[in-house]
């Protein structure tokens, strides 16, 4: 049959990616419905319980700015955070939360269901329906053809996903689901290019098995940091510990003794799995001199017994997994709830995207999370608000909202997918950004929300806190200009001295010169002292920052026209000929982002586009 | 592309009757005002003293392009100053005293012009053609002058300067991986090693003499070859004793020709050769550390001798030569021995260039100074001079950088602040190497550090 009802938006998934598509897409007013195997798993954490970390907390923090759920549903399900990289710089620091599992989704799905404009359905998505290379709906396995302008897919791990434990293996999404065979097929149909990824978990373990005494706690911090910037949590929950114990000689040689079983080693996977989260195995393997790896410890939540051990993901079949946690000091008595698996599956190169996520080659189909080839919920959920955001926008006949590198995170990932492709699960770090003294945590909503509230993402109460905000920054900053402070009034400070000009001292702080403020009119928050102290102490280096983002800002105007033919160009070399149509660069800036550039090269690109483009 | 203010030499190198300091970008005004009392008048032909420091370089036609009716489209500068190389270096190092101000890249000037709309069509295909030729030019210039020792050393920097910048963004982007590098001695040394190899690299290529002196050519061969006539052959007048008793010059001579404007530094040394006479020994000690100064050799060779023994003198001598500097073989009084004058490679090893000439009669010179052009890089538009002063802008750069990002450290300031002085110290040096992307970094970190949960 076909759908009596006839969407704007079709979310096909309810993972990090789909919840947040379909939000944003709700939020922006376009009639959504978001479709799921699996009502009960919308909003699942499938792999480790924790929400943010390096590069990761960046993307929390923007997706908040831009009205997402990520930011405030973490805040509400955290039992234990901690703020990394507290003494190695503002741009660096960045939040970790590890979440309640149950809550966390509990609450997602709480949210999305009280969301006006968005409709939940529970059915497998078979097929795409397309005509003339454009999108106008979806068909579920029940054979229901339901239509919309604009479909997202957000299928996670699910197309044609493999589960290995050992040298067993069988067809799988994440932990136990089903996997979208007949959808993966009908992609590769529609000429997208496919390859393969692979993640991996742990086994998990029951506490109750675990002798905790034996392992270090690791603390939760004190003053608890919030993803939100405005929303805030009012009703935390009791914070947890976590601990931390190591692998040992013993477990090694165990691992060892199982590799000619693991489906890594024997040739079984051969797709690419991340280099910066590498199976235990791997690490034993890659690094024999190194007889010791640390393992984070971390509860699932308040009402399970479970615990995820960070840092041991396997394929080792299961009577080595058995052996070798039990090596583990703490472990000895271990109880495995559930099995450590390898998962391989398909995704989609991201080069066939443009800027807003929709495909090249199927108007009004966007893509977001795993299928691009990215891995993490943070990751998934920023590409998610994107995708669903602009396919919204296509709906309305607005143009696409396009982050880009010197606004945030989320425009560096997009850029390095859409640009360069993966070869292995992208995750988010920070040495991935050229701008990174510019995009900190701390200034996600100055860097975001202006241009979130004009979109429509940002309800009229949090935008008139982000004014007040602002103005009391200016506030505080206009004082500093003309307070003087005199050498007994802080220390280490030679003379008198305007305060915004003692504050470039690493040794002077913002609080030792607060109380000398005369006239302030308000006490400023933690959050907004931070925010003048890092402009006046950074102001050099963000200035520098800021002639290059001038600069890359004049690069991405300088289109370069899809079909634009390379070989015209004399005088580029055959290598960067070559380069430059594999990733068909969509403007100088992503040209300049492939190995191997030259100036001169771009020289002769920027005239040729202007002539012939 | 980017709207740095750029300047040049935009007449050829040489004693024209004018030459022309060009300057085009956004800080052209302010360079104004900074450079003349006067406020000048839109393109209005100006005659004014240009100083430095009250002291007066050159009386100038000065003339001042607003945008967008200017040559670039941007605001424009134009110093016509006398076109002396001297005088012209002089301007040009104090325009690129001001800030946002740096050396032009090849055809920068051409190309903004037509980005800005200044150019049809047309003129758009010569465009791209001179963009070509001058990036090529610019590309082999760069390659001569990356040949050998300096390349390898700017890679070696380049290396270890990535080796810093991994393990601090390792320390940065994997917090939990126990990696602490503020205890690390290794660190430290790290850091003044590679502050060691960038003053090696600044001393060698005598930073700040280059454009003023050009390249320098050490005279080398046994006593009598006719080395000093080779110099006076190309000084075209007698200013060095020349006589037929072996040993006549002792001290280290230096002159210094222009070869179609371009400077050149002649260094006549002592002949090499065992000598009883105490004074020539001190000559000859004098004559090695010479050589080892030079950017090329020229070693001269008596044509008249017997191919056995003209061999054996090449063989000893070119064993006393330092090994990284090129060597042109010399076969002097070919109107003795009859050869013509002409220019060969070795036969045997294709390493050495060996050209026949007679220093007295002047038969050949002409291949000898082409050959050294050629050599030193030098095309019209853009030389070696250039493309090396701007190598060591860019290696300058560099290493103040990594000055900051070491301060930062030693004053236990935050490590991102580090690294991003790190990254603009390697984007500096990949200026040079021509690579914007730089290699993978991630990659180097994960093969490392042992990474990851």
């Amino acid at each position: 049959m076909i759908y009596p009802k006839k969407f704007d938006v079709i979310v096909a998934g309810a993972g990090h990616a789909g919840c947040e598509a379909a939000y944003a897409s709700a939020r922006m007013g376009a009639d959504t419905l978001l479709i799921t195997d699996n009502i009960e798993t919308i909003g699942l954490m499938s792999c480790n319980p924790a929400i943010g970390g390096i590069g990761k907390g960046h993307l929390v923090k923007e997706i908040d700015a831009m009205g997402g759920l990520m930011g405030f549903v973490a805040d509400a399900a955290c039992i234990h955070s901690r703020t990394l990289n507290l003494k190695k710089g503002p741009a660096v620091q960045a939040t970790r939360m590890q979440s309640d599992r149950n809550i966390y989704k509990q609450n997602v799905r709480n949210i999305l269901e009280a969301r006006p404009n968005l409709y939940i359905f529970q059915q497998s998505v078979e097929s795409l329906l397309i005509e003339k290379n454009q999108i106008f709906g979806i068909k579920t396995k029940m054979g229901l053809e339901i239509k919309s302008q604009s479909v997202v897919l957000t299928s996670g791990t699910f197309l044609d996903g493999k589960i290995h434990i050992g040298l067993k293996n069988y067809a799988g999404g994440r932990a136990g689901e089903k996997s979208a065979i007949s959808l993966s097929q009908n992609l590769k149909t529609l000429g997208m290019q496919v390859s393969r990824l692979k993640t991996g978990t742990p086994p998990r373990i029951a506490g109750s098995s675990i002798d905790f005494k034996k392992l270090d706690i690791q603390p939760s911090d004190k003053n608890t940091p919030n993803f939100s910037f405005f929303q805030q949590n009012k009703n935390p929950l009791p914070h947890t510990d976590c601990y931390i114990t190591r692998t040992n000689k013993k477990t090694h040689d165990i691992i060892k003794s199982g590799l000619d079983r693991s489906p890594l080693y024997s040739g079984v996977i051969d797709s690419v799995g991340p280099r910066y989260c590498p199976s235990i195995e791997d690490k034993v393997k890659r690094f024999a001199d190194r007889d010791s790896h640390q393992i984070f410890v971390e509860p699932e939540g308040w009402n399970t017994d479970e615990f995820y051990p960070n840092g041991i993901s396997t394929s080792l079949p299961f009577d080595i997994q058995y052996q070798y946690v039990r090596s583990i000091e703490g472990f000895e008595n271990a109880f495995i709830t559930r099995a450590g698996y390898a998962i391989e599956y398909d995704y989609f190169n991201p080069q066939n995207l443009d800027y807003s996520l929709q495909t090249k080659n199927i108007k009004n189909l966007f893509f977001a999370g795993q299928i691009n080839g990215t891995t993490g919920y943070e990751e998934a959920a920023a590409q998610g608000l994107l995708a669903g955001l602009n396919a919204a926008l296509s709906v309305q006949n607005k143009p696409p909202y396009l982050a880009n590198r010197a606004n945030s995170y989320m425009g560096v990932m997009i850029d390095d997918l859409i640009t360069l492709g993966t070869t292995e699960p992208y995750r988010m770090f920070t040495s991935r950004s050229e701008y990174r003294l510019s995009l900190r945590e701390d200034n996600a909503d100055i860097r975001l929300m202006p241009e979130s509230y004009k979109l429509g993402l940002i309800d009229k109460k949090i935008w008139q806190q982000f004014q007040q905000k602002q103005e009391n920054i200016n506030k505080l900053t206009q004082k500093l200009e003309i307070t003087k402070l005199k050498p007994n009034m802080v220390s280490s400070l030679p003379q008198t001295t305007a305060a915004n000009i003692a504050l470039k001292q690493p040794a002077i702080k913002i609080d030792d010169i607060i109380p000398f403020i005369d006239d302030l009119g308000f006490i400023p928050n933690r959050a907004e002292k931070e925010q003048v102290q890092t402009t006046i102490k950074y102001a050099g280096y963000l200035q520098r920052q800021q002639i290059q983002i001038k600069q890359y800002q004049k690069q991405r105007k300088a289109k370069i026209p899809l079909d634009f033919d390379y070989d015209k160009v004399s005088g580029l070399s055959n290598e960067l000929k070559q380069k430059l149509k594999q990733h068909q660069p969509a403007d100088i800036s992503c040209a300049l982002q492939i190995a191997g550039m030259t100036p001169a090269a771009i020289s002769l690109l920027l005239v040729y586009v202007k002539r012939y483009g | 592309m980017d709207n740095d203010t750029i300047t040049a030499i935009a007449t050829p190198q040489g004693f024209g009757g004018v030459g022309i300091v060009r300057v085009s970008g956004d800080e052209v005004q302010a360079i104004c005002k900074k450079l003349f009392t006067t406020k000048l008048k839109s393109r209005y032909a100006h005659y004014l003293p240009v100083k430095i420091k009250n002291e007066l370089i050159d009386n100038a036609i000065i003339i001042y392009y607003p945008a967008p009716h200017s040559y670039t489209g941007e605001d424009v500068l134009e110093i016509q100053a006398h076109g002396g190389p001297i005088i012209l270096d002089q301007i040009l190092k104090l325009v690129l005293s001001f800030d946002g101000v740096r050396l032009s890249n090849p055809g920068e000037f051409t190309s903004r012009a037509f980005l800005n709309d200044k150019m049809d069509l047309l003129q758009a295909e010569s465009v791209m053609d001179m963009i070509h030729a001058n990036s090529e030019q610019a590309a082999r210039a760069a390659v001569s002058s990356l040949q050998g020792e300096f390349s390898k050393q700017i890679n070696k920097l380049q290396d270890r300067l990535n080796n810093l910048r991994v393990y601090i963004e390792a320390s940065m982007d994997f917090p939990d991986e126990e990696i602490n590098f503020k205890t690390d001695k290794n660190l430290q040394k790290s850091f003044n090693q590679i502050l060691d190899i960038f003053n090696s690299i600044l001393k060698s290529t005598k930073q700040g003499e280059l454009l003023k002196h050009g390249i320098t050519i050490a005279l080398a061969g046994a006593p009598n070859s006719g080395k000093s006539s080779l110099l006076n052959a190309l000084l075209q007048r007698n200013s060095v004793i020349v006589s037929d008793i072996a040993g006549t010059t002792r001290d280290v001579i230096s002159k210094t020709i222009l070869l179609d404007s371009m400077p050149i530094n002649i260094i006549d040394t002592a002949g090499i050769r065992k000598s009883y006479d105490e004074i020539e020994k001190i000559g000859i000690s004098y004559a090695l550390a010479e050589y080892k100064k030079a950017d090329r050799i020229l070693l001269i060779v008596d044509g008249n001798d017997s191919d056995k023994k003209q061999q054996n003198t090449i063989k000893k001598i070119i064993k006393k030569l330092p090994t990284n500097i090129p060597v042109d073989i010399i076969i002097n009084k070919i109107d003795l021995s009859g050869d013509k004058a002409c220019i060969k490679k070795d036969n045997n090893n294709n390493k050495n260039t060996f050209i026949y000439l007679s220093a007295k009669h002047k038969i050949g010179l002409e291949i000898l100074k082409n050959h050294l052009k050629k050599s030193a890089g030098f095309r019209e538009h853009e030389g070696a001079f250039m493309a090396k002063s701007r190598h060591i802008n860019n290696i300058t750069e560099a290493k103040n950088y990594l000055k900051l990002a070491k301060a930062r450290l030693d004053e236990n300031d935050y490590p991102e602040l580090s690294a991003d002085d790190l990254t603009t110290a390697q984007n500096a040096l990949s200026k040079i190497t021509g690579k914007i992307k730089p290699d993978d970094l991630l990659g180097d970190i994960f093969a490392n550090f042992c990474i990851g949960k």
